[in-house]
C-alpha cells in the first residue's frame, strides 16, 4: 500500500471517527468499543500502535472542542454560556458555566488552581487541586448541562471521560429571619427562605442523626427544579415515604415554580376544599414534625416546606403551643376551635335566626337586633352576604395594594364604607358586628383562611335558605365528608374519628411535654416510643 | 375478605347501634303509642324494647361470629347465588321502607318544630341529598361520623335529659295498666316498623376490627339507647297523658324541654339541643341509606354512585307522592306490622345461621389445612429423621 493509499485511509478513517465522535458524543473509550465492534477496518488501523497514537490524539483534540461546543449548541442561544480553555500541566482543559449565575472569584481561584498544577494525569489529580479552593465533584458528561444551569461550572479535561462539577453558585438570597405567617413570642424565630439548600441545612442542624435521610429529585422538564424529601429513617412508615416519592415523581411538567404545585400529587382528593397537605415555614416546626413520623417535602425558590400526613386538628396547632405551658397552651387550642366555628357558622346562624327562628334568640337580644334592623332593605341573607362581599374585596385589595396605601385603604373600607353604610340604612350595626366578628376569627387558623370563607359564604346561604334545619343537614354532610377524607392514609378527623386515646394527649387538649411519651398513633410509625420519663 | 382498613371498630359500632337504637324511636314513636295505649305506653315500650334487645343479641352474636367475610358471601355459600340476591332484595326493600319512614317523619319534625312555612318538597329535596351522600360512602365513613358526632348528641341529650328530669312531675305517669296488657302489647306490636333497627346490623357482618369487648360494648350501647327512649317516654306521658288530644307530631322532644324550660327570656335554648340531636337522626337515615344501596348493589351489580342516586330519587319521587306523613305511618301500622315484626325477628335469626355455618365450614376448611400441614410436616419430621440416622449410620461405618 502506498504512502498516498494510507494517507487517503488514515482521512477516511478520521471522517469516520469524528462522525462517530460527534455523534455518540460519548467518551473515547466507549467510542473505540463502539468502533471496534463495527468497523473491521477501522479495527485494522488500530492495531497499528504507531497510527492509534495519531488518531488518539486527534480524536481527544476533537473531543473536547466537540464536547463543550455540544453543550453550547444545546442551548437555545449558545452566547448563554462562557467556555475557557486552558491547559492542566501538558493536558487541555475546557471550563464551560453560566456567567450570570456563577461567582467569578471562584472560577478564577478554580482556574488559578488548575493552571498551576504540574502533572495532570486524570479527573481525580485534578480534582485534589480543585477541593482546596472550591467544593467539586465527578460527574457524567450528561449532567453538565443541568450542573451548568444550576449555577456550577463544569471542567472537561482531555482525553477523560466525564467531567468536574464545581460549586461555584452566585444567586441573591434572602437572610433567614422570622416568617410573617408564623410569628412566635417564645421559641426560634428561624424561618426558611427560597434557597433550598439553606432550607435543607436549617432542618439537618436541627436533626443531627444519620437517621435523617434527604432524597433529592429534579423535578420540571424545562425548571429542573430541585426537589427534597426529608424523613427520619425508622420513624417515618416506609410506604409513607416510597408513597411520596412516587407521587412526586410521576409529575411530568414543564416547571414547578413553589412548593404548592405538588400538593395536588400529595392529596387524595385535590378538588376537596380542605388541605390534605399541610405547610410550615419554620424549621422547628418541620423538624418536630418529622419526629412524629411525617415526611416534609422541600421545593428549591419556595420558602415553604409541605408536610404529609395532614390532620384537621394540625390547623388549630401552632409551633408556639409546645413552648407555652400546657395548660395555656390547651386554652389557646380551643379558643381557636371556638373562634373558627363561630368564623364559619355566625354568619349562617345569625341569619337563619333572624329569618326562620326569632324564638331561639333571648328576648332582649331580639328586640335590640329588631330595633337595628328597622328600615334596612335587604333581607339578612342578602344584607350579611354584601356585607361578606365588602369584606373580601377590601381584603384582597389591602392585600395586593402597595403598602403605602394599605392603611388608608384600611380606613376607607373599614370606617368610611362600613359606617356610612350603616349610617346610611343599607347595612344593619348586628350584621357588620357579626362579619367583623367572624372575619377576625378567620385568622386564628391561618392555614383554614381559604376553606372557611368559602365554608362561611355557602353555610349564609344554607341558613338562609334552610333555617337551622339546612345548617343542621350542612353539618352533617361536611362531618361525613371529612370522615371519608383521608391524607396519605390518615384519616383527617383522627384522633377524634377514629378514636385514638393516645392521640389525645396533643389533640385539642395538650398535656405536658413529658406524657407525650409515643409518637401519634394515626401516622403509623413503625417506631412508637420518642420519650422516656 | 373484608380488608381490615375498611373495617369499624368497636367505639364506632357503639355509636352506630346507640344511634340506630333511639333515633327512628326518640322521633315520633311515643306520640303515636301515647296516642293508642296512653299511659301503657311506657310498658309496651319496654316490652318491644326487650324483643329488640335480644335481636340486637342475636345480632351482636352473628358479628362476632363471622368469620371476616360479607354477609352476602356467606349467604351465597349457605343458600346459593339467586337464593341470596332474592334475600337481598328483600333486606333492600325493608331497609328503604324504613328510610322512607324515618325521612318522612323527619322532615315532619323539622315542618312542626323549625319551618312551618315551608313545602314539604323543600324539606324532602335536602333530606334524600344527605341520603344519597351517605348512600355513596362507606361504612367506615359512616362510623366515623357517628363516632365524631356522638359527644355532642350526647351532651345534647344529657342536656335535655337535666331539663326534663327538672320540669316534669312523673307522678303523672301512673296509674298504669288501665288499657290491660294484652291490649297494650297488641296496640304495640302493631308499631313493629319503628322496631327492629338492629337488623340493619347485616351491613357491618364481617366489617367490624372485633375485640373481646365487641359483643359487650354492642350490648350496653342498646341497653342505654332503650333507656333513653323509655325516659323520654316517661317524660311524654307524664307531660302529656291526660291531654293526649293536644299531642301533634314532633312534640315529644322540643314540646317537652320547652314545657320544662319555660323561660321565654333565655330564647329557646331547647330548640338548639335538639337541633344538635337530631343530627343523630340524620345519620340513622344516613345508615339505612347506605344498607338499601349496599344490599342493592348485590342484587343489581352496577356502580354504588348510580344505585344511590337511584334510591335517593325513588325516595324522593314516593315522598313527594306520599305527601302525608300520617298516611305513611298509618300504613305502616295497618299493613306492614306483621311483616314488619317477621323481619325483625327473621332477620337476626338468619344472620346467626349463616354465620355460624359459615364459621363451621370455615373451621373445617381450616382444620382440613391444618391438618394437611400437620401431615406434611410429620413426613418431612420422620423424612428428616430417615436421612439423620441414615447419616448417624452412615458416619458409624
Amino acid at each position: 500500500m502506498s504512502v498516498f493509499e494510507r494517507k487517503r485511509e488514515y482521512c477516511e478513517c478520521f471522517d469516520t471517527f469524528a462522525k462517530l465522535a460527534n455523534t455518540l458524543r460519548r467518551s473515547t473509550l466507549n467510542c473505540k468499543v463502539f468502533i471496534a465492534g463495527h468497523s473491521e477496518r477501522l479495527k485494522k488501523l488500530l492495531c497499528d500502535s504507531c497510527v492509534f497514537g495519531i488518531f488518539l490524539r486527534l480524536f481527544r483534540t476533537l473531543k473536547l472542542m466537540d464536547r463543550v461546543k455540544a453543550i453550547t449548541e444545546s442551548f437555545e442561544l449558545p452566547s448563554t454560556l462562557v467556555a475557557r480553555e486552558f491547559g492542566v500541566g501538558k493536558k487541555k482543559a475546557a471550563m464551560l458555566f453560566h456567567p450570570d449565575m456563577t461567582d467569578e472569584l471562584i472560577l478564577r481561584s478554580v482556574l488559578r488552581a488548575c493552571v498551576a498544577a504540574n502533572k495532570c494525569s486524570g479527573y481525580e489529580e485534578l480534582l485534589r487541586e480543585i477541593l482546596a479552593v472550591s467544593e467539586a465533584e465527578i460527574s457524567d458528561d450528561s449532567k453538565a448541562a443541568q450542573k451548568i444551569l444550576s449555577g456550577d461550572a463544569v471542567i472537561f479535561l482531555d482525553g477523560a471521560s466525564g467531567c468536574i462539577v464545581v460549586n461555584a453558585k452566585k444567586w441573591d438570597k434572602r437572610a433567614v429571619m422570622e416568617p410573617p405567617t408564623e410569628t412566635v413570642v417564645r421559641g426560634p424565630r428561624e424561618g426558611f427562605v427560597e434557597d433550598f439548600k439553606t432550607n435543607v441545612t436549617l432542618i439537618e442542624k436541627r436533626l443531627r442523626t444519620r437517621k435523617l435521610a434527604v432524597e433529592k429529585l429534579n423535578i420540571g422538564r424545562e425548571g429542573n427544579t430541585a426537589v427534597a424529601v426529608l424523613y427520619v429513617g425508622g420513624i417515618a412508615k416506609k410506604e409513607l415515604v416510597k408513597d411520596v416519592i412516587s407521587k412526586i415523581k410521576a409529575l411530568d411538567i414543564d416547571a414547578i415554580s413553589d412548593s404548592h404545585y405538588l400538593v395536588p400529587c400529595l392529596e387524595g382528593r385535590p378538588n376537596s376544599i380542605f388541605p390534605q397537605v399541610g405547610t410550615a415555614e419554620k424549621p422547628d416546626v418541620v423538624a418536630s414534625k418529622l419526629l412524629e413520623g411525617r415526611v416534609a417535602v422541600i421545593v428549591d425558590g419556595s420558602p415553604i416546606a409541605l408536610t404529609v400526613p395532614f390532620l384537621l386538628i394540625e390547623n388549630f396547632h401552632s409551633g408556639e403551643d409546645y413552648y407555652e405551658r400546657a395548660s395555656f397552651a390547651t386554652f389557646l387550642r380551643v379558643l381557636r376551635i371556638i373562634a373558627i366555628s363561630l368564623a364559619i357558622f355566625l354568619p349562617g346562624l345569625y341569619v337563619a335566626d333572624l329569618t326562620y327562628h326569632y324564638e331561639v334568640v333571648p328576648l332582649k337580644l331580639l328586640i335590640t337586633v329588631l330595633n337595628a334592623l328597622k328600615g334596612i332593605p335587604l333581607p339578612p341573607m342578602w344584607e350579611i352576604l354584601f356585607i361578606l362581599l365588602l369584606f373580601e374585596i377590601i381584603r384582597e385589595a389591602s392585600i395586593r395594594m402597595p403598602k403605602s396605601l394599605g392603611t388608608a385603604m384600611s380606613i376607607v373600607g373599614a370606617l368610611v364604607l362600613g359606617d356610612t353604610a350603616v349610617k346610611a340604612g343599607i347595612i344593619s350595626s348586628p350584621g357588620v358586628m357579626i362579619i367583623a366578628l367572624s372575619s377576625i376569627a378567620l385568622y386564628t387558623a391561618p392555614a383554614l383562611v381559604g376553606t372557611s370563607s368559602l365554608l362561611r359564604v355557602l353555610f349564609t346561604l344554607i341558613g338562609g335558605l334552610g333555617g337551622l334545619y339546612g345548617l343542621i343537614l350542612g353539618v352533617t354532610v361536611l362531618i361525613f365528608y371529612l370522615s371519608s377524607l383521608n391524607s396519605m392514609g390518615a384519616p383527617c378527623l383522627a384522633p377524634f374519628a377514629p378514636l385514638i386515646k393516645n392521640d389525645l394527649k396533643d389533640g385539642i387538649v395538650r398535656r405536658q411535654l413529658l406524657s407525650l411519651g409515643t409518637r401519634p398513633e394515626a401516622l403509623g410509625s413503625p417506631n412508637k416510643r420518642r420519650l422516656r420519663w | 375478605m373484608v380488608e381490615t382498613e375498611k373495617r369499624i371498630s368497636t367505639a364506632q359500632l357503639f355509636t352506630v347501634i346507640f344511634i340506630l337504637g333511639m333515633g327512628l324511636k326518640i322521633l315520633m314513636l311515643p306520640v303515636l303509642m301515647l296516642k293508642v295505649v296512653g299511659r301503657d305506653s311506657v310498658l309496651g315500650l319496654a316490652g318491644m324494647g326487650v324483643l329488640e334487645l335480644l335481636c340486637l343479641g342475636a345480632m351482636l352474636a352473628a358479628v362476632m361470629l363471622s368469620p371476616e367475610k360479607s354477609f352476602f358471601d356467606m349467604t351465597v355459600e349457605l343458600v346459593g347465588k339467586a337464593a341470596a340476591k332474592i334475600i337481598f332484595a328483600f333486606l333492600s326493600a325493608f331497609f328503604f321502607f324504613k328510610l322512607l319512614l324515618l325521612v318522612g317523619e323527619v322532615r315532619v319534625f323539622f315542618s312542626e318544630n323549625l319551618l312551618q312555612n315551608f313545602s314539604s318538597t323543600v324539606y324532602s329535596l335536602p333530606l334524600c341529598g344527605l341520603c344519597v351522600v351517605m348512600g355513596m360512602g362507606t361504612l367506615r365513613a359512616i362510623g366515623r361520623t357517628s363516632q365524631f358526632l356522638f359527644p355532642f348528641i350526647a351532651v345534647a341529650m344529657l342536656c335535655l335529659f337535666v331539663f326534663i328530669g327538672m320540669g316534669v312531675d312523673y307522678s303523672e305517669i301512673f296509674p298504669l295498666g288501665d288499657y290491660g296488657f294484652k291490649s297494650t302489647f297488641t296496640n304495640s306490636f302493631k308499631h313493629s316498623m319503628w322496631f327492629g333497627d338492629y337488623s340493619s346490623l347485616v351491613a357491618v357482618i364481617g366489617s367490624v376490627r372485633r375485640t373481646k369487648h365487641t359483643a359487650t360494648a354492642g350490648v350496653i350501647a342498646g341497653i342505654i339507647a332503650s333507656l333513653t327512649v323509655i325516659f323520654y317516654m316517661l317524660g311524654l306521658t307524664a307531660s302529656f297523658s291526660n291531654v293526649c288530644y293536644l299531642l301533634r307530631f314532633g312534640q315529644n322532644v322540643t314540646g317537652m324541654s320547652h314545657y320544662a324550660l319555660g323561660d321565654v327570656m333565655q330564647g329557646r335554648l331547647d330548640v338548639m339541643l335538639f337541633c344538635m340531636w337530631i343530627v343523630s337522626v340524620l345519620v340513622e337515615a344516613g345508615f339505612y341509606s347506605f344498607t338499601t344501596v349496599s344490599c342493592l348493589e348485590k342484587v343489581i351489580p352496577v356502580k354504588k354512585e348510580l344505585l344511590s342516586l337511584s334510591a335517593g330519587v325513588l325516595l324522593f319521587a314516593v315522598l313527594l307522592l306520599w305527601q302525608s306523613t300520617s298516611d305513611l305511618q298509618a300504613f305502616a301500622i295497618n299493613y306492614f306490622s306483621v311483616p314488619a315484626a317477621v323481619f325483625q325477628i327473621a332477620v337476626p335469626v338468619f344472620a346467626i345461621i349463616v354465620t355460624a355455618v359459615a364459621r363451621r365450614r370455615e373451621k373445617k376448611k381450616r382444620g382440613k389445612t391444618c391438618g394437611e400441614y400437620r401431615t406434611l410436616q410429620t413426613e418431612t419430621a420422620n423424612t428428616q429423621c430417615d436421612v439423620k440416622s441414615e447419616g448417624a449410620e452412615c458416619e458409624a461405618e
